[in-house]
């Protein structure tokens, strides 16, 4: 849509980021790939983890973050928190710039303001400690200044703002089921009064009764604590319920990105389509057309030539395995890179989910 | 596809016991379901509700601890649980075969494609093994892994998950059962991958006119593939009926709070509804419907079993309270909690 062709996601964001939170620009996270000889080991190639990736996060608010697996999301996630170092790009949290710390200090400042819930409420739970010493973990190391009685109260305190009970506090992880053990993980993270959560797969791993609770608590705290969320998961129906902007990866790289509604109503990367396309919808009347995805993911230390997705792409041509095609703005604020983006595409007529007035006339024509 | 004769495989008041250190286990408590020849259909419910001991049951295939108390497993008119393990061992994977979760660990890493293949297809149906191969490879290409030919020599470390669940697939149905149980096949998948694999078991069990027992907590699944759903929930089916009526006009309040926590894709942002309370454990279940202590409708007559009503032609409800449940619906919507048991 813009004229200009020197225009890019990068000058966007400058222009339009209101109160971002947290910046990331350009991040590149490779991991090396060495072959070992008998004396020694060399690197052959590189997995391209995160392949340049940019967002911002606003105050407040949601942005999810889809894709396969295998697509860097985690990793992501990992590097945003500043458990892995990377290779190029930079992140701001506000002002501070985090990509490195010059003192111990700098980096606690910045850790109490970036907390992070994990998939697995079974493996990111210490089954040794009372709930109480999990939950106060961070306290004793951020807080110094605060006497045992107190922590013990802020525990208590955010055990029932979770949805606990304060008795829970003296209880071991296995006595939890896995929702109550995510809570008492949300609970972890949010005892240093963050300003933003980085959510891996939250609900992945719980029931869809239980599921909904957590999600239903995740939107009450952000409502109650104005937190931000970087929200990972590949289920779209889970995403599209929480997030306000949604970031769709695809081997280590954003291929669309723009507000959950447009994005998700009327996407434009083919990827996106696909994606949309594959999920199975619960309501047996709904004939979907589906564009089924040939093919795996490819290995991301091979990327083939040109666009990533090209391989799989329903729409690709010459040029898609020549050029990379960079992210591109489509409409205003839906980002995507292809070449060929969709245009005034309508995802529930696609599927089927809003019936066009033709067909319902000839379903019943046909039955009468 | 309704079948009039006797359906291909129908279970009755099945009762499995798991027994532990911390007590007895009940995780089939009277389970009745029935699946007919070359019906998809579609076994439903949370973690813990006993899906998976169900298939267990069937192919008697049960951890040691585990023990089928009383019940019958019919399967074409043979009750499979007066069967001897001889015969067990014919019935399985000639008869009725099963494909698991995790497509990793059913497949033996230090074992090529075909060799975990061809074993089955030989021992079944007699054939020399160069011609079980043929049949190996004519299954994989069914399946669509490409290159079949050369491929059956890899290990499965050399293949990805979607790619591994097909070979699973291409094994299980090499011998042509009559009955596939498809315990959660597409859990462990992406998105784009699980359509690839519900692509294929769809078609492969209309080409085939398979019967379907696919168990799953995935109800986007289940509308897709099946045609009947019996949704399960602390060891008992609360509700049987087709796909369509689950998903329309579902009668168990359990059946009808699950669908409403699903996030839909199409409904504007809220809240979702939940369940409240967790699932109960089966050693010391709640008395009379499992349900109860969760529902919102719960009564005290709910503290008996209820009785498995059929309300329609092959629409059964265990609820006692099936029938007044339009009617508080609409109340409880009007005045928040009319009633609190």
């Amino acid at each position: 849509m813009s004229g200009d062709q020197e225009y890019t996601y990068l000058d966007y964001l400058e222009e339009h980021s209101e109160e971002p939170l947290l910046r990331v620009r350009e991040l590149k996270k490779w991991y090396p790939v060495t072959e070992n000889t008998v004396l020694f080991s060399r690197v052959i190639g590189h997995v391209k983890a995160v392949d340049g990736v940019s967002f911002d996060i606003p105050k407040g608010k949601t942005l999810g973050l889809v894709g396969e697996s295998g697509c860097g999301k985690s990793t992501l996630a990992r590097t945003i928190v500043r458990l892995e170092k990377f290779q190029s790009g930079s992140l701001y949290l506000e002002d501070q710039d985090i990509s490195s710390f010059s003192s111990r200090k700098e980096e606690l400042a910045f850790r109490k303001r970036v907390q992070m819930v994990f998939q697995d409420p079974y493996a990111s739970l210490n089954p040794r400690r009372l709930v109480l010493d999990i939950i106060k973990e961070p306290l004793d190391i951020h807080r110094k200044d605060l006497s045992r009685e107190e922590k013990r109260k802020m525990v208590i305190e955010l055990l029932r703002t979770v949805g606990l009970e304060a008795y829970h506090a003296l209880r071991y992880p296995h006595e939890f089921s896995g929702g109550q053990r995510q809570r008492i993980g949300i609970a972890r993270a949010l005892i240093l009064q963050p300003d933003l959560i980085i959510l891996d797969e939250p609900v992945s791993a719980l029931d869809v009764s239980v599921q909904a609770s957590i999600l239903n608590l995740l939107q009450d705290l952000q409502e109650q604590f104005g937190l931000a969320y970087l929200f990972i998961a590949h289920d779209l129906s889970v995403v599209k319920h929480i997030s306000d902007m949604v970031a769709i990866m695809y081997l280590g790289k954003i291929m669309e990105i723009g507000p959950t509604e447009e994005v998700f109503n009327h996407p434009t990367h083919p990827y996106t389509v696909s994606l949309l396309s594959a999920i199975p919808i619960p309501d047996p009347d709904i004939e979907k057309a589906r564009i089924i995805l040939q093919g795996d993911v490819p290995s991301p230390i091979n990327l083939p030539p040109g666009c990533r997705f090209s391989p799989r792409c329903y729409k690709a041509q010459d040029i898609c395995f020549k050029e990379e095609p960079e992210l591109k703005e489509v409409r205003p604020g839906v980002w995507s890179a292809c070449h060929f983006p969709e245009e005034g595409f309508e995802v529930l007529k696609f599927i089927g989910l809003e019936k066009d007035t033709t067909k319902t006339k000839t379903k019943k024509k046909a039955k009468s | 596809m309704a079948q009039s004769g006797k359906p291909l495989l129908d279970v009755r008041n099945l009762y499995t016991y798991f027994f532990t250190e911390s007590g007895i286990v009940q995780a089939l408590d009277g389970v009745s379901f029935d699946i007919n020849v070359g019906e998809p259909v579609g076994i439903v419910g949370e973690s813990g509700c006993g899906k998976s001991v169900t298939a267990q049951s069937i192919l008697q295939i049960l951890p040691r601890n585990g023990k089928i108390i009383s019940g019958e497993v019919r399967f074409k008119g043979y009750d499979l649980l007066k069967f001897n393990e001889k015969q067990m061992n014919k019935v399985r994977g000639k008869y009725i075969s099963m494909i698991f979760q995790d497509p990793m660990t059913s497949l033996n890493p230090v074992m090529r494609i075909r060799d975990q293949m061809i074993d089955v297809i030989s021992l079944h149906r007699g054939v020399d093994e160069f011609e079980a191969t043929e049949i190996a490879i004519k299954m994989l290409e069914a399946v669509g892994i490409p290159e079949a030919e050369s491929r059956i020599y890899n290990y499965p470390h050399e293949f990805s998950g979607g790619m591994r669940q097909r070979i699973l697939i291409a094994r299980a149905l090499a011998l042509r059962p009559e009955l596939l149980i498809a315990d959660e096949p597409t859990t462990a998948l992406d998105v784009t991958i699980q359509a690839q694999v519900l692509d294929i078991i769809r078609n492969l069990q209309q080409k085939y006119n398979l019967g379907l027992m696919l168990i799953t907590h995935n109800l986007g699944v289940v509308a897709e593939t099946t045609k009947r759903v019996h949704v399960f929930y602390g060891g008992r089916v609360v509700e049987s009926a087709d796909t369509r009526t689950i998903f329309k006009k579902p009668h168990h309040p359990y059946t009808r709070a699950l669908l409403e926590s699903i996030p839909s894709f199409i409904q504007q942002k809220g809240r979702l509804a939940t369940i409240p309370g967790v699932v109960p454990r089966l050693i010391n279940p709640p008395k009379g419907c499992r349900f109860h202590p969760r529902c919102k409708y719960a009564t005290e007559i709910c503290k008996t079993r209820p009785p498995v009503v059929e309300i329609e032609k092959g629409h059964l409800v265990a609820c006692h309270h099936y029938d007044k449940l339009e009617q508080w619906e609409n109340a409880y919507e009007k005045y928040e909690k009319p009633h609190k048991s």
